[in-house]
């Protein structure tokens, strides 16, 4: 899918929202277009973080993907795990990014504001949603990067330290196993 | 070879064990017992018990990538990465594929263990015993050879191998799987409890059981309690679960009559050529390369089923030019695996408001129904059993849907149960199945590659579907929902279940092993791993190894001590 064409399907989407945002436009100094990366490097960690906090943020006392140091299990997977295909998809997701924020509000994503953060990252998730749509009616279809953001924000924060002791309930040494006991009202899912 | 007769001396044991995984540290523990001077000879490094698990209380953040196997291992260990439990906390306890590579005749994937322990480290601690049924099959349908032993021989040694071993399990009176010597039972959770119910019901020939498993659920003798962490894989500092590093190997230590000797890879085994008796074993120094000898009045063999049918062929002598013990031919033929290629998932409704706590380290059993008593199957003979479980997801189905707060919200809730089921199918003994020593390629040791040609045939295939569809059935009729085939597909071997290759039997033209675990023609040589199956049943193996290696020293030393070898 081209990038103009997501400009058009989160237009229908998000209905007005791209008609207004010029209304996000910041005067001032000549904003410089992004270079598109030719490759990950340790300097996207606080662009992952900022992508992963947009997927999953804090609530309450629990912290969120970017106190969790998502983007750096993100770049690790990046450099240690990932196959050339989702390299690529991981790459051209961040210059995909880089690339609408720019256009959209003259900005790097890092800057925005997290509704503008979360605007742009609920049309990546819905233009994913529609692929997902498309694979699953059998229909030749590309991986979407953002599937890919999502899948390793989930495995990064949940086995990370926070993920692990604050959004679950972190018991390293159970003594037993009691088969059936009550759920608790609000109570976490076991580590 | 030029050894002077002060080394031979030094040299010389009661007993030489061969391998120090879930058999040999029985046999080392067995023959110690009895007063033997034993030296135990393992291929791979040492490895303490407690001092030398490294990962056991690694919390997953503190792993450099998070548990998971790094691309270039995984590209470097195709064979390897196919294993459910290679992972970064375990990674050093399996043999990296370059390290000993075999060639696949049709694809095998062997997953080996070179340490102190073996795989009794990392095994998967299920232990159902056997029954008639499994022991009588091969005689009464005509397939490969009788085993030469009934259940009522092996009955009292199950009982001994799981008072030591620590073998928790419920006294559920099924003739398929015959009760033990238990500590109490793991819990079974709610959904487990309430299929369990149903499913007698629903399926009066059916049962579900909490499997007998090697964790000890009360303390033994310096060994656990078991505290659930279920991380046993790692090696456990607290001794919940049997390993041979946590109980055989201390208990043969503390009679003052063990010898261990690490990095030693037994090339082969000696034959006097007058009496054709086992006199001792050659072996090569892992990291020297040296050769050395050992002698012993008595050698077992366990090597784990592979190696130890590669050792003996490797034994060539004037009196087994074919390998040792291979009078009849048969030694390499007849590898079995067991078939886990059906795997079967369902959602439930219900028990909303119900949880469990703590992890268990084993799951629940559905025993052996096919082919037995009323059942009788049109296209297969034998049947299998099914490891299966309930358990709570994290996060509802609806998360997919959601980004930002709301799928944090979702992930923070205790979402709907889910049912798995994973078959285990019995394999049958075939020839065909086989392996055989290359001609012109060698190992780092100096041992000839071995050549494995195995496969699933027909009678596996058939079960294979009954065994996707017959837990179809039961999960719908159960009344789950969304009930689905998963697809499980494994290579042959990777159940870590290959056994057979030198096989137990009554008569010498047809077997290379007879009731004792003697090879034919040379009596002081006994093999007790997995090597001696004569068919492979459906439940998981290792016990029925402990009783037969205690069985078969109890026989040897009392043969011993009657000058009978």
């Amino acid at each position: 899918m081209k990038r103009k064409d997501f400009l058009r399907l989160s237009g229908s989407l998000a209905v007005g929202t791209v008609t207004t945002a010029p209304a996000f436009l910041v005067s001032g100094c000549e904003p410089v277009p992004p270079v598109p990366r030719e490759t990950v490097t340790e300097k996207d960690v606080p662009l992952l973080n900022d992508i992963a906090d947009a997927i999953l943020p804090g609530k309450d006392e629990v912290p969120g993907a970017k106190a969790a140091k998502t983007g750096e299990y993100m770049f690790m997977m990046y450099s240690d795990m990932l196959k050339e295909d989702d390299k690529e998809l991981m790459l051209n997701g961040l210059n995909r990014i880089d690339a609408d924020a720019f256009e959209l509000f003259k900005s790097d994503f890092g800057s925005l504001e997290k509704e503008k953060k979360e605007f742009l990252l609920k049309n990546y998730h819905n233009e994913a949603f529609a692929y997902g749509q498309q694979k699953a009616a059998g229909l030749p279809t590309d991986d979407h990067f953002y599937s890919l953001y999502r899948s390793l924000t989930l495995s990064g924060y949940f086995s990370s330290e926070i993920g692990s002791t604050k959004a679950r309930i972190y018991n390293p040494v159970p003594g037993g196993f009691t088969g059936c006991i009550p759920l608790k009202p609000g109570q976490k899912p076991l580590g | 070879m030029n050894i002077n007769g002060a080394d031979k001396k030094a040299n010389t044991y009661d007993a030489i064990v061969i391998g120090s995984g879930i058999s040999g540290g029985w046999a080392a523990k067995e023959l110690c017992e009895k007063g033997l001077k034993t030296l135990v000879l393992e291929r791979g490094r040492n490895l303490e018990h407690v001092i030398d698990y490294k990962t056991a209380n690694t919390p997953i953040w503190d792993f450099p990538h998070r548990n998971k196997i790094p691309l270039e291992m995984r590209k470097e260990n195709p064979i390897i990465s196919r294993c459910y439990a290679f992972r970064e906390a375990t990674e050093d306890l399996f043999v990296k594929d370059a390290v000993h590579p075999y060639v696949q005749e049709k694809p095998f994937d062997w997953i080996k263990g070179y340490q102190v322990g073996g795989k009794s480290l990392m095994w998967a601690r299920h232990t159902q015993r056997w029954s008639d049924l499994d022991f009588e099959a091969n005689a009464k349908e005509g397939i490969a050879v009788d085993w030469p032993i009934r259940y009522k021989d092996l009955e009292p040694w199950y009982s001994y191998v799981e008072k030591f071993a620590g073998i928790s399990g419920n006294r559920d009176g099924l003739e398929q799987i015959p009760d033990g010597e238990f500590l109490p039972p793991m819990d079974m959770n709610c959904l487990e409890t309430h299929f369990k119910g149903e499913l007698k019901k629903k399926f009066p020939d059916r049962d579900l059981v909490i499997s007998r498993t090697a964790n000890l659920t009360e303390g033994k003798k310096g060994r656990g309690p078991c505290q659930h962490r279920n991380l046993c894989k790692r090696g456990c500092p607290l001794g919940g679960y049997f390993s041979s590093n946590s109980a055989t190997l201390p208990a043969a230590r503390e009679t003052g009559n063990l010898e261990l000797k690490t990095h030693a890879v037994v090339h082969s085994i000696l034959i006097d050529p007058v009496t054709s008796k086992a006199t001792g074993v050659r072996v090569v120094d892992a990291i020297t390369k040296e050769i050395r000898e050992y002698y012993a009045k008595i050698v077992f063999l366990n090597a784990a089923t592979l190696n130890s049918t590669l050792v003996l062929m490797n034994s060539i002598s004037e009196r087994y030019p074919e390998g040792l013990g291979n009078d009849s031919g048969v030694l390499g033929e007849n590898l079995m695996d067991h078939n886990y290629n059906a795997r079967v998932q369902g959602d439930w409704v219900g028990f909303e408001d119900k949880y469990y706590e703590g992890k268990r380290p084993t799951s629940t059993y559905l025993p052996r129904f096919r082919n037995y008593k009323g059942d009788k199957q049109k296209d297969y003979l034998r049947g299998f059993a099914y490891s299966c479980g309930g358990f709570r997801t994290a996060g509802t189905p609806e998360q997919r849907f959601l980004m930002g707060d709301a799928l944090m919200d979702n992930l923070l809730q205790v979402g709907p149960w889910k049912w798995n089921m994973l078959g285990m199918g019995e394999c049958l003994p075939y020839k065909e199945n086989k392996v055989t020593l290359s001609k012109d390629q060698k190992d780092a040791w100096g041992m000839p590659l071995l050549q494995i040609d195995a496969q699933y045939r027909e009678n596996e295939l058939n079960m294979q579907k009954d065994m996707v569809n017959a837990a179809m059935e039961m999960l719908d009729t159960l009344g789950f929902k969304n009930v689905r085939d998963m697809g499980e597909r494994r290579n042959f071997g990777l159940n870590i279940h290959e056994m057979g290759t030198a096989r137990m039997g009554r008569d010498p033209k047809t077997s290379v092993l007879n009731g004792n675990n003697q090879v034919w023609g040379t009596p002081n040589l006994f093999v007790t791993d997995g090597a001696c199956m004569t068919s492979s049943a459906c439940q998981n193996p290792s016990l029925t190894y402990m009783a037969l290696t205690a069985r078969a020293v109890d026989f040897a030393v009392k043969e011993l001590n009657k000058q009978n070898l």
